[in-house]
């Protein structure tokens, strides 16, 4: 339609939609804005704590342990909690330094995209019952493609900053990340192919009912373990788990994947320019979509927030469906799950040596895609026979 | 309507360092790169040069020798071990038995704590950090050890012309094979981290390939020339001080990993130095002689050094006089060339610098390889800029 | 090494790595870690040996400047009070106006320590020396604020004689004259 149409005919419905336009922004906006005060920043901060805790712990040294509380006569050093907050402190009063020569706009929007995209995946995830904030009919879909869109957000960093180790970073983020889609997709096409719905709430529910494996029915509860997903069409669905785990690390840029911001020989990739805050920005959404990524990977293969916990909470403490005890459970279980992935993501990181990227490729897509299809055909047989 | 546009690609030139994390200091590298792919690159040396040979000439010689220490500040005690053996030749200077033993284990315990820092900072290179830091442990008791002997943590100062700084004890000796049977306990976990490991040798194996005529035609010296299958050790091959008398092999790249001259080849030849070392070390306690009567000038005071009987308090060597001394460096062949004009100093010193031989081989080894292998070759070059830029 | 090879291999030397990395993490949180932390702890050092700040007696000094002889950098500076003809004061009666060691430049080789025939310099087991400006790198021994603390026997032999003879309190007495403040007292 042109400028002439929209201005006759649509004219007068205009204050409607644009009051349905605000209150819908608004709605959205005010659940968002909870969910970062409430949860993606102190997962963020947390994250950052527990690698350099663990990894001090691993190199034989003791990582941060100063930064506490000292307000009057109370005075500890809390473990160095504290160093995430102080180190986020430090980042916000940093100048905000823009390369000169650089596409300014895109170099300043580019970890809002980053950090966005992370953000966007903790809208699906579910922490436990009802602990959700939206649970569309395209869960899994949604989950892949805002995930892609991290990709978009290091392009501009790599472009804006002017810089050739920033862009060659930035290039590597694309071949990589471009290519690892492929073999998370079919992997996490498996469980999807035993609920039959890309619904996380089905896929969630399937795994808490009895196990039928092969055809072979079960009869004890899919809590205790068996129902869940990574021991559907036993053992094909262990290997699509340990495909996705590996599938989420290279989009994630960890180790051994970590090539487009790799220290030692891009400088620091596409962070090469970034300091301050939108740097913070691009750190803080990288901790965030390990935490909502290794929660997507327990959701997916590890049944979500039904398990043993959240059994023990319905039926040996006897809560109600629905009620406060289920919600602790399933919200319990749910965190040790994705906790449990999160310091996977640290040990595997502090262990092995970096990969190149052609190397990062071939194992894509020589070793990694064709297993995924295998599994996935497999996958499909069980789902058939039962 | 997109407008067309001229689609043109062209060779990248990037400029590694000289404030590079992986140049191992101030190494400026220029690569002309066809996106990855390395098609030149040129070392540019130069950035820490601090006229190390012309300050030679205007000190006294027995002044020059904390100055060595600052040339491979990764391996002191095997530069000094070199400059006193040329300023020892140059003025006529005899070493008693014992002292023969004492610089034999302390270069031997040098190029083992040098070898440690080596391998672990080429697993960084190659972005395992953890093995990094592991290596530094152990590099932490071999300073601590250092340390209580000579003073110095890195910067040992402890060899002097016709001596050393102080006769080792008992104690120390103890410490010192406490310390040998920790490092070769750990030196499984290194291996495990770094050299079996699938990914490491994937980046490390048939990359960065230095052929045996290569090697040779370019003067690269110590594990480097070894790791090319060239059977050349100094210490055996031109042989000076007490090695003659120890059994202990010269480890060699054979091809049964990897390609002989590749990166992983490097690697674990330092890897199976440090095995060599260890049992040179252990030997030379084990035969070390008690120092003759007349061998020592009398120590009157823990500050005074140990010097054997008959060094002069001013040195003079002969006019005209001149040697040239080399030694078998964690990095390659060191080498000394002091000219005398009868005064108290040299009239010229020249120093061979392996690191500065070895990285002139980069261009020629890295074309064609990506950046990654860059930083992976030139980490198994193990350079250290303070030789290279003396 | 063919296709499933390859795959073996890779988990296998995984796992071995991430069991090494557990073990390790498991001995660093019940054992501790290998690290000080480094204001409460420090590193024992060997006070006759290490190599670090200067140690120094004024008032056994002789101004032989047999110390600033050896400095291979020349960083040691010296003066000594005049006497009566207005030459400087050498040996026993020496009075020490200037005796400067510029940390910016020192090596920390030790090389000034053996010349030194009353013993009175020697390198400490002192090793921080933080400050924001090339002044403050220069330290004023002659002000006595680091006396010898780790003593040979051969220079506890020379401090005795020197106290019977009653010239620590002579020389403090000169030097308080020229307006030169005695820090830490060396015989005390």
């Amino acid at each position: 339609m042109n400028l002439r149409e929209l201005l006759t005919e649509h004219l007068p419905q205009m204050p409607e939609a644009i009051s349905g336009i605000v209150m819908a922004l608004l709605l959205a906006l005010i659940p968002a804005l909870l969910v970062v005060a409430a949860v993606v920043t102190p997962v963020g901060l947390l994250g950052v704590y527990a690698e350099r805790r663990l990894s001090g712990k691993i190199q034989d040294r003791s990582g941060p342990n100063r930064v506490g509380i000292s307000i009057g006569p109370i005075k500890h050093h809390l473990w160095g909690l504290g160093q995430s907050v102080a180190d986020g402190l430090k980042l916000l009063g940093k100048e905000d330094f823009v390369p000169p020569g650089g596409e300014k706009v895109l170099f300043l929007i580019a970890p809002l995209i980053v950090f966005g995209g992370s953000l966007a995946l903790f809208a699906v995830l579910p922490f436990g019952p009802n602990l959700v904030g939206a649970d569309p009919n395209v869960g899994i879909f949604y989950v892949l493609s805002i995930g892609a869109l991290e990709v978009i957000g290091v392009l501009m960093a790599g472009w804006a900053s002017n810089n050739k180790w920033s862009l060659i970073g930035a290039m590597r983020e694309v071949a990589q990340v471009g290519s690892y889609e492929i073999p998370m997709g079919i992997a996490a096409l498996c469980p999807v192919l035993m609920t039959g719905s890309l619904r996380l709430s089905e896929i969630i529910s399937r795994q808490a009912a009895e196990p039928v494996i092969w055809g072979v029915h079960i009869p004890i509860p899919g809590e205790l373990f068996l129902g869940w997903n990574v021991f559907a069409a036993f053992p094909f669905n262990i290997i699509t788990f340990v495909i996705f785990y590996i599938c989420c690390l290279a989009n994630l840029k960890r180790a051994p994947f970590d090539l487009p911001e790799c220290e030692s020989e891009l400088v620091a990739g596409f962070l090469t320019e970034y300091s301050g805050m939108r740097w913070g920005l691009f750190f803080l959404g990288e901790y965030a979509a390990m935490f909502a990524l290794s929660g997507i990977g327990a959701t997916l293969f590890l049944g979500g927030w039904t398990g043993p916990v959240h059994y023990l909470a319905v039926h040996g403490f006897g809560a109600a469906p629905g009620g406060i005890g289920d919600i602790v459970g399933g919200a319990i279980e749910f965190t040790w799950k994705t906790s449990l992935l999160f310091i996977l993501m640290i040990w595997v990181r502090w262990t092995l040596p970096r990969m190149r990227l052609d190397q990062v490729m071939r194992l894509c897509y020589k070793y990694l895609v064709p297993a995924a299809m295998v599994c996935m055909l497999a996958t499909a047989a069980a789902a058939l026979l039962g | 309507m997109v407008p067309e546009r001229d689609v043109q690609s062209e060779e990248l030139v990037v400029n590694m360092g000289p404030q590079h994390p992986a140049t191992h200091g101030v190494l400026r590298v220029t690569c002309k790169t066809d996106g990855e792919v390395i098609l030149d690159c040129e070392p540019m040396v130069g950035n820490l040069h601090r006229c190390k040979e012309k300050i030679a000439e205007n000190v006294q010689y027995w002044q020059f020798m904390p100055y060595t220490d600052r040339l491979d500040y990764l391996a002191s005690m095997n530069n000094e071990e070199c400059y006193a053996r040329a300023a020892e030749k140059l003025l006529g200077i005899k070493l008693p038995e014992r002292m023969e033993y004492i610089r034999l284990i302390m270069t031997e315990a040098g190029r083992l704590s040098s070898h440690l820092m080596s391998v672990g900072t080429y697993g960084l290179d190659v972005g395992a950090i953890t093995p990094f830091l592991y290596c530094f442990r152990e590099r932490e008791e071999a300073n601590h050890l250092f340390e209580k002997i000579s003073g110095g943590r890195m910067l040992y100062h402890f060899m002097r012309i016709g001596g050393c700084a102080r006769d080792l004890d008992d104690a120390w000796i103890q410490r010192l094979l406490e310390f040998l049977d920790r490092v070769e306990s750990k030196m499984d976990e290194y291996n495990t981290l770094l050299t079996w490991n699938k990914m490491f040798q994937e980046r490390t194996m048939h990359v960065g390939v230095l052929t045996r005529e290569a090697a040779l035609a370019h003067g690269v010296t110590g594990p480097a020339l070894r790791a090319s299958g060239v059977d050349w050790d100094v210490r055996r091959d031109d042989p000076y001080g007490i090695y003659h008398k120890f059994k202990w092999s010269v480890p060699v790249a054979d091809g049964k990993y990897g390609t002989v001259g590749d990166c992983w080849n490097r690697h674990w030849m330092r890897a199976l130095e440090m095995k060599e070392s260890i049992s040179l070390v252990r030997q030379a306690i084990d035969k070390m002689p008690k120092a003759g009567p007349d061998d020592f000038q009398p120590v009157e005071s823990p500050h005074k050094p140990y010097l054997a009987k008959g060094v002069p308090r001013t040195m003079r060597a002969p006019k005209g006089a001149e040697v040239y001394v080399r030694s078998e460096n964690p990095r390659g062949e060191l080498g000394f060339y002091l000219v005398s004009d009868g005064g108290t100093s040299p009239y010229r010193c020249k120093i061979r610098a392996p690191a500065f031989c070895n990285i002139a081989v980069l261009p020629h080894i890295t074309r064609g390889y990506l950046i990654s292998d860059l930083v992976a070759i030139i980490g198994s070059i193990d350079i250290v800029l303070g030789e290279v830029d003396r | 090494m063919g296709y499933f090879g390859n795959i073996w291999d890779g988990i296998r030397t995984t796992a071995q790595g991430l069991k090494l990395t557990t073990s390790v993490f498991a001995r660093a949180v019940t054992k501790g870690s290998y690290t000080l932390q480094y204001p409460e702890e420090n590193l024992p050092i060997d006070p006759v040996t290490h190599r670090g700040i200067h140690e120094y007696d004024v008032d056994r000094c002789i101004s032989c400047e047999a110390c600033a002889k050896a400095c291979p950098v020349d960083c040691i500076y010296i003066e000594s009070a005049p006497d009566a003809k207005g030459k400087p004061t050498k040996g026993k009666v020496s009075v020490m106006t200037r005796f400067d060691i510029d940390y910016s430049k020192c090596l920390f080789c030790g090389l000034c320590v053996p010349p030194c025939p009353s013993e009175c310099i020697q390198l400490g087991a002192r090793y921080s020396l933080p400050g924001h400006t090339r002044d403050e790198m220069v330290v004023h021994f002659h002000e006595g604020g680091y006396p010898v603390a780790e003593k040979t026997d051969h220079a506890k032999k020379m401090i005795e004689e020197f106290r019977a003879e009653g010239l620590y309190a002579k020389k403090r007495a000169e030097r308080a004259a020229l307006g030169i403040p005695t820090l830490r007292p060396a015989d005390g």
